[in-house]
C-alpha cells in the first residue's frame, strides 16, 4: 500500500492530515469549520466522480442517486435507533450494490450515457417521492443532538475525504487505474488488447458509488432533514463533476483542486445577495471558457513555461 | 441531422402502441371508472394536443443536439427569455403576440449566434463535457437575470385572436394548443425541408454524421455550428412564446422543461425533428393517460421508467439513426 | 505521473487560496465596546430558484422597513436609552436547503444577533438546526409546516401560523357564512409531491376529521410538481364534482396552470379555496378576471385591517414600488416588527437576550397582536395570531372573515365560467 507514495507526497499527505487534524484547536470561528467540513465532502465526492467518470470517461451525472441511497439509508439507521456511524457504512454498501443496477446503461455511450444516468437520478428522485415508508415527499427528521458542536462533524468529514483521497491514489497509480485509463482513451484497442472491459467499468462504477453513498451519510448526519427534492439534487450529481472538471479532469489531484476551487467561489459571491447566481453562474463560464482544461492543465503549462527559461 | 427514410416497421409499431394503449385506457375509463365515452374523447384529445406543444418544445433542442451533440442544458430557460421577449415586445408595440413570433425568433437567433462564437466554439474543441457546464451555467445565469429584470412572477401571454376555448362535439379544446399543435407540425416540415434541400441543411447533416469528413469536404464547421445554435435557439423563442400561451412563463421554469424536452428529444431519437413530435406525443399520452387512470403522482416516473426502456433497447432512440 | 514541482506547486496555490478565503474571518473581531455601534441583522431568503417568489417578497418588504428604520435613526435600545442604527446583511439560498444551512454559519460568523428568514418550508427545517448550534435565534417566515416548531428548538421562531392553525379557518368560513341548508357537502384537496403539498394533505385530512367532516372529503388528488398539464385530475374533479375544492399546490406557475386548465375545461367548485399563489397579488394580474371567486382562509394581513401602522405599510409600498402589498408582505413586515420589538426590549444586545425577547413577544403588529407559544406547549416558538379570510372580487382582495373586519361578504356558491 505504501508504495503508492513516492517519496516526498507522503510527507505532505501526514503534514496536511496533522495540520487539518489539529485546525480545530486554533480556530474556533465555525464558520471557517464548517467551510472544511463542506469542503471536505465535495472533495470526497469529486474524487468519487472521478473515478468512474475522469479515469474511466463514462461521464455520470446521475450520481446524485448513490448519495441520495446514503443518505436515506443512513437517515432510517439512525432513526431505527442504532448509531449513525453504523448507517453510514451501510449506505455506502448499499450505493455500491445498487450501482449494480446501473449496468444495462453501460451499453450507452458518452453523451447518452449521461443522459441515461440523469434520467435514473429522476426516476430515482420519482419513486422516494411516492415511497411513504421513507416519508415520501414529507421526508425525514433525524434526532437532533442534545449537545450542538460541528467538531465530530468536521473530523468524519475529514477521514471520509482522506480516506477517499487514498482510495482515489490507489487506484490512479495501481494497474487498476492504467486499464481504465485504456479503456477511456479506446475502448475497442483496450477489448483488441485483451481486457474484459465490462467487469472494469463496473468495479469504477461501484468504487465512486459507494463513495458517493458514504458521502451522502456524513452530510445528512449533519443535516438532520432530508427529503427527496433537495437529496437528488443536481448539486449533489453535477458539482462534483464541475468540480472535477475545473480542476483538471481524470488527474488525481485535479478533482481536490476543483473542490477547493469551488466552494471558495462559492462563499466569495454569496453576499451579493440576488445576484449571487448570476456572478457564481459567470465565473464558471468564464472558467470553463478559458480553462476548458482544468487548472491542473494550465498549472502544468505555466510550470513549463516558467521552468524552460530557466534551462 | 437524419432524414429518416421512411421505418414502416417502427410507424406500425408506435401506431399499434397507440391503440393498444387507447383500449386500455377506454377500457378502463368506460368500463372500470364507469365514464362516458365523451370523457374518454378529451383525454384523447388532451393527450395528443399536450403532445402537439411538447413536440414544438423540442424541435429547437433536436437540432442543436443533433449537430453538435451538446446538451443545451439552458433550453428551457432560452424559451422561457423567448417567452418574456414576445410579450415585453407585444405589449410595447400593442400587437398581438402572434405577430411578433418572427421578431423573437431574431432576437434569441442573435443570443444563439452570440453564446456559439464567442463560448461554445472554443470549448467544443475540448471534447463534450465543457459545452454541457457552459451550458448549465448560462442556464443559472439567464434564470438570475430574468428575475432581475422582470421578477418572479408568473405570466401569460394573451393572445386575443387564439385566448378562447372552443368546443366541438362536447369536447373541449384550447384554441393556443390546437394552434401549437398545427405550429409544431408545419414547424418541423418547414425544418425539414430546409435541411434536405438546401446547401446548408446539407452542411449541417453531413457535420452530424462525420465531422471530420465534412470539415476535410471543405464545409466550414464552425460557421454551421453557429448556425445549428442559433436555429435551434431561435426556435426556442417560438415554443416559449406558445407555452406562454398554453401554459404561462416564469423564469423560474426552465429547469422543468429542459429535462422535459431533453427526455423528449432522447426518446425519438437524436437529430430527428420528426422523432422530436413523436416523442412529444407519446409523453403527452402517457402523462394523460396514466395522470387520469392511475393518478397524477405517477406520471414522471412512468414517463421516465419508458424512456429508461427505450434507451436501453435503442440506445439511438425511436428515430435515431444507429 | 505528476511532477514533483507541480505537486508543490498545487499544493501551495491551495494553502494560498484558503489562506487568501478564510484570513479575514481568522483575525479575531476586538472586544465589543460598551455600547455596540450598530446592530447586525442577517436575512437569508431565496431569492432565485424554484421558491424565488416567496422570497423576493421577503426583500421588498425589508427595504421598507430599513428605510424606515434609517428615517429615525435606528432602533431605540431601552438597555442602553439610545438609537443604534440597523446594517442587514442579505443572503440567498438560491432555494437550496444546503445553502440555507450554509448561510446560517456565515450569518454567525459575521456577527448576526437575529436572522429574518428562511423563508418556505423545507429551507427552515433546513436552517433550524444550525440555528439551534450556533445559538443564533431565526425568525422565520412562509412556513406552514408545523414540523419547524414542534422539534424543541429554542431558537427558531416562526412568524406565520402552522397548518393545524389555519385549517380550522376553512370550516369556520363554511359554518359562519353559508347559510345551513346550502352548505357544502362534499370536500376535494388537491395537493402536489413537495414536502408542503403532502404536510398540506395530510393536516387537512386531520382537522376535517376534528370537526366532523372526516367522511365527506371524496378526493384527495396527488400530482407531481412542474406537471404543467393537469387535465386528468380537472377531469376525475368534474366526474365528482366535489363543492369545495382545497388546492394546496407549492409552485406558482404549477397553481396558473391548473387554475387557467379549470377554465379550458369549464370546471369551476362551489367554494374554491387556495395557498399559495392565489394568497399573492400576482394572482390577480396573471389571471385577471378569472381570478375572482377564489377564497383564501390562511390569510395573515390586509390592507383594511386597523391595527397601526397597517395602512401606512401599504401606502409606503404603493409609493416606493407602484403595485399592492400582499398578505405575504404583510407577515414579512410583521416579522420584521416582531424583531424590532425584541431588539428593543432585550436586557442586553446578544442573541441570547434577543432569543428571551422574542419568547416573551406580546405586541400589536400589523397582522393584530400577536405572541409566541412558550416552552412546554405543543409549539413552542409559534406565532398566535388572529385568523383572517379573503375571497377574489373584482380582482382585488375582499376580506370575508372575521365579520368584524370585513369588507364584502362571501360569494357563495361560485358561478360557473358561462355564467360570468
Amino acid at each position: 500500500m505504501m508504495s503508492i507514495f513516492k517519496n516526498r507526497s507522503l510527507y505532505l499527505f501526514i503534514i496536511a492530515t496533522i495540520a487539518l487534524g489539529l485546525l480545530p484547536l486554533v480556530v474556533k470561528n465555525s464558520y471557517v469549520i464548517y467551510m472544511l467540513f463542506i469542503m471536505f465532502i465535495f472533495i470526497g465526492l469529486s474524487t468519487g466522480w472521478n473515478i468512474i467518470g475522469g479515469l474511466t470517461g463514462q461521464v455520470s451525472l446521475g450520481h446524485a442517486v448513490f448519495f441520495g441511497i446514503g443518505s436515506y439509508t443512513t437517515a432510517v439507521v439512525w432513526l431505527s435507533g442504532h448509531p449513525p456511524i453504523s448507517g453510514i457504512m451501510l449506505g455506502g454498501m448499499l450505493a455500491g450494490i445498487s450501482a449494480l443496477l446501473l449496468i444495462p446503461t453501460f451499453r450507452l455511450r458518452g453523451i447518452y450515457f449521461a443522459i441515461g444516468t440523469l434520467f435514473l437520478n429522476e426516476v430515482t428522485k420519482q419513486v422516494f417521492l411516492n415511497w411513504d415508508a421513507v416519508g415520501g415527499g414529507v421526508g425525514l427528521y433525524l434526532p437532533i443532538p442534545t449537545v450542538f458542536v460541528l467538531e465530530p462533524f468536521y473530523y468524519t468529514a475529514l477521514a471520509y475525504c482522506l480516506v477517499t483521497a487514498l482510495v482515489a491514489l490507489f487506484v490512479h497509480r495501481s494497474k487498476l487505474g492504467l486499464t481504465l485509463n485504456a479503456i477511456r482513451e479506446d475502448e475497442t484497442a483496450a477489448s483488441v488488447l485483451g481486457i474484459r472491459i465490462l467487469p472494469y467499468k463496473i468495479l469504477a462504477l461501484v468504487i465512486s458509488a459507494v463513495i458517493f453513498g458514504i458521502g451522502g451519510g456524513v452530510y445528512t448526519s449533519y443535516q438532520t432533514y432530508i427529503e427527496p427534492h433537495s437529496t437528488f439534487h443536481l448539486e449533489w450529481g453535477i458539482g462534483p463533476v464541475f468540480m472535477a472538471i475545473l480542476g483538471g479532469f481524470g488527474t488525481f489531484l485535479g478533482p481536490i483542486l476543483g473542490a477547493v476551487v469551488y466552494t471558495l467561489i462559492g462563499q466569495s459571491v454569496a453576499t451579493l445577495a440576488n445576484m449571487r447566481l448570476l456572478f457564481f453562474s459567470i465565473i464558471i463560464i468564464l472558467v470553463v471558457r478559458f480553462m476548458p482544461e482544468g487548472l491542473i492543465g494550465h498549472t502544468k503549462d505555466l510550470v513549463k513555461r516558467l521552468v524552460r527559461p530557466l534551462g | 441531422m437524419s432524414i429518416a427514410r421512411p421505418n414502416f416497421q417502427l410507424i406500425a409499431a408506435l401506431i399499434l402502441a397507440f391503440v393498444i394503449s387507447s383500449a386500455i385506457a377506454y377500457y378502463y375509463v368506460v368500463y372500470v371508472m364507469n365514464n362516458t365515452s365523451l370523457l374518454f374523447a378529451q383525454l384523447v384529445t388532451s393527450g395528443l394536443m399536450l403532445g402537439g406543444i411538447y413536440g414544438l418544445a423540442a424541435t429547437g433542442l433536436t437540432i442543436i443536439f443533433g449537430v453538435m451533440k451538446i446538451i443545451n442544458l439552458a433550453h428551457g430557460e432560452l424559451m422561457m427569455l423567448g417567452g418574456f421577449i414576445s410579450l415585453w415586445i407585444s405589449t410595447f408595440l400593442r400587437t398581438d403576440p402572434l405577430f411578433v413570433l418572427p421578431i423573437s425568433f431574431v432576437v434569441l437567433f442573435v443570443i444563439g449566434v452570440f453564446f456559439q462564437s464567442t463560448l461554445f466554439n472554443s470549448a467544443m474543441r475540448y471534447g463534450l463535457n465543457p459545452p454541457v457546464f457552459l451550458a448549465f451555467a448560462i442556464a443559472l445565469a439567464l434564470q438570475n437575470l430574468m428575475i432581475l429584470a422582470w421578477t418572479a412572477d408568473v405570466r401569460i401571454i394573451r393572445s386575443p385572436l387564439i385566448d378562447s376555448t372552443v368546443q366541438v362535439e362536447g369536447v373541449s379544446i384550447q384554441l393556443a394548443r390546437f394552434v401549437s399543435f398545427i405550429l409544431a407540425i408545419v414547424l418541423i416540415l418547414l425544418v425539414k425541408a430546409f435541411i434536405e434541400k438546401t446547401m446548408i441543411g446539407k452542411g449541417l447533416r453531413a457535420i452530424s454524421q462525420n465531422r471530420e469528413a465534412a470539415a476535410l469536404m471543405g464545409i466550414n464547421v464552425s460557421i454551421v455550428n453557429v448556425l445549428a445554435y442559433s436555429l435551434g435557439v431561435g426556435l426556442a423563442a417560438i415554443a416559449g412564446t406558445m407555452l406562454g400561451m398554453v401554459f404561462s412563463v416564469s423564469p423560474l421554469d426552465g429547469p422543468v422543461l429542459t429535462s422535459k424536452t431533453i427526455a423528449i428529444i432522447v426518446l425519438g431519437g437524436i437529430g430527428s425533428v420528426a422523432g422530436a413530435l413523436v416523442g412529444g406525443l407519446i409523453l403527452g399520452l402517457i402523462e394523460t393517460y396514466v395522470g387520469y387512470i392511475v393518478g397524477s403522482g405517477f406520471i414522471n416516473a412512468v414517463a421516465l421508467l419508458t424512456f429508461l426502456l427505450v434507451l436501453i433497447l435503442r440506445p439511438s432512440g425511436l428515430f435515431g439513426e444507429r | 505521473m505528476i511532477p514533483r514541482k507541480t505537486l508543490v506547486l498545487v499544493i501551495l496555490v491551495v494553502v494560498v487560496l484558503i489562506a487568501g478565503g478564510f484570513g479575514f474571518l481568522l483575525l479575531s473581531a476586538p472586544p465589543a465596546p460598551e455600547i455596540p455601534r450598530e446592530i447586525v441583522i442577517g436575512v437569508n431568503l431565496p431569492l432565485t430558484g424554484g421558491s424565488a417568489p416567496i422570497g423576493l417578497t421577503g426583500q421588498e418588504t425589508l427595504e421598507i422597513w430599513l428605510e424606515e428604520v434609517r428615517a429615525q435613526g435606528g432602533l431605540l435600545v431601552k438597555a442602553y436609552n439610545r438609537r443604534i442604527p440597523v446594517r442587514t446583511i442579505l443572503l440567498d439560498d438560491q432555494s437550496n436547503p444546503a445553502i440555507s444551512a450554509q448561510n446560517m454559519e456565515r450569518l454567525a460568523s459575521e456577527g448576526a444577533l437575529v436572522v429574518f428568514g428562511p423563508a418556505g418550508t423545507v429551507f427552515a427545517l433546513s436552517a433550524a438546526p444550525a440555528a439551534e448550534r450556533l445559538g443564533l435565534p431565526i425568525v422565520t417566515v412562509q412556513t406552514s409546516t408545523a414540523e419547524l416548531t414542534r422539534r424543541g428548538f429554542k431558537y427558531v421562531f416562526s412568524a406565520y401560523k402552522h397548518f393545524y392553525q389555519d385549517w380550522p379557518v376553512l370550516f369556520d368560513v363554511v359554518e359562519n357564512l353559508i347559510p345551513s341548508d346550502r352548505r357544502p357537502r362534499t370536500f376535494a384537496i388537491v395537493a402536489d409531491n413537495t414536502a408542503f403539498g403532502r404536510e398540506a394533505l395530510v393536516s387537512f385530512v386531520d382537522v376535517a376529521k376534528n370537526r366532523g367532516y372526516g367522511d365527506r372529503i371524496v378526493l384527495k388528488e396527488n400530482v407531481t410538481a412542474g406537471q404543467t398539464d393537469f387535465t386528468p385530475s380537472i377531469l376525475r374533479l368534474r366526474t365528482l364534482n366535489p363543492d369545495v375544492l382545497v388546492n394546496v399546490i407549492f409552485f406558482h406557475s404549477d397553481v396558473f396552470n391548473f387554475d387557467r386548465q379549470m377554465k379550458t375545461n369549464n370546471y369551476y367548485p362551489r367554494l374554491y379555496v387556495g395557498w399559495t399563489a392565489h394568497s399573492f397579488i400576482s394572482y390577480a394580474d396573471t389571471l385577471r378576471v378569472d381570478s375572482n371567486y377564489a377564497v383564501v382562509t390562511a390569510v395573515t394581513w390586509h390592507p383594511a385591517l386597523p391595527y397601526p401602522g397597517s395602512q401606512e405599510f401599504y401606502r409606503k409600498f404603493v409609493a416606493k414600488y407602484n403595485k399592492e402589498p400582499g398578505k405575504e408582505h404583510g407577515a414579512d413586515y410583521a416579522a420584521l416588527q416582531i424583531i424590532a420589538n425584541a431588539i428593543e426590549n432585550a436586557r442586553s444586545l446578544t442573541r441570547e437576550s434577543i432569543r428571551e425577547a422574542l419568547s416573551n413577544t406580546k405586541m400589536t403588529t400589523i397582522l393584530g397582536p400577536v405572541e409566541f407559544m412558550k416552552e412546554g406547549s405543543s409549539d413552542p416558538g409559534r406565532m398566535i395570531a388572529p385568523d383572517y379570510a379573503i375571497q377574489w372580487m373584482n380582482m382585488k382582495q375582499v376580506l370575508i372573515w372575521p365579520r368584524e373586519y370585513a369588507t364584502g361578504t362571501l360569494a357563495y356558491p361560485a358561478p360557473s365560467w358561462d355564467r360570468r
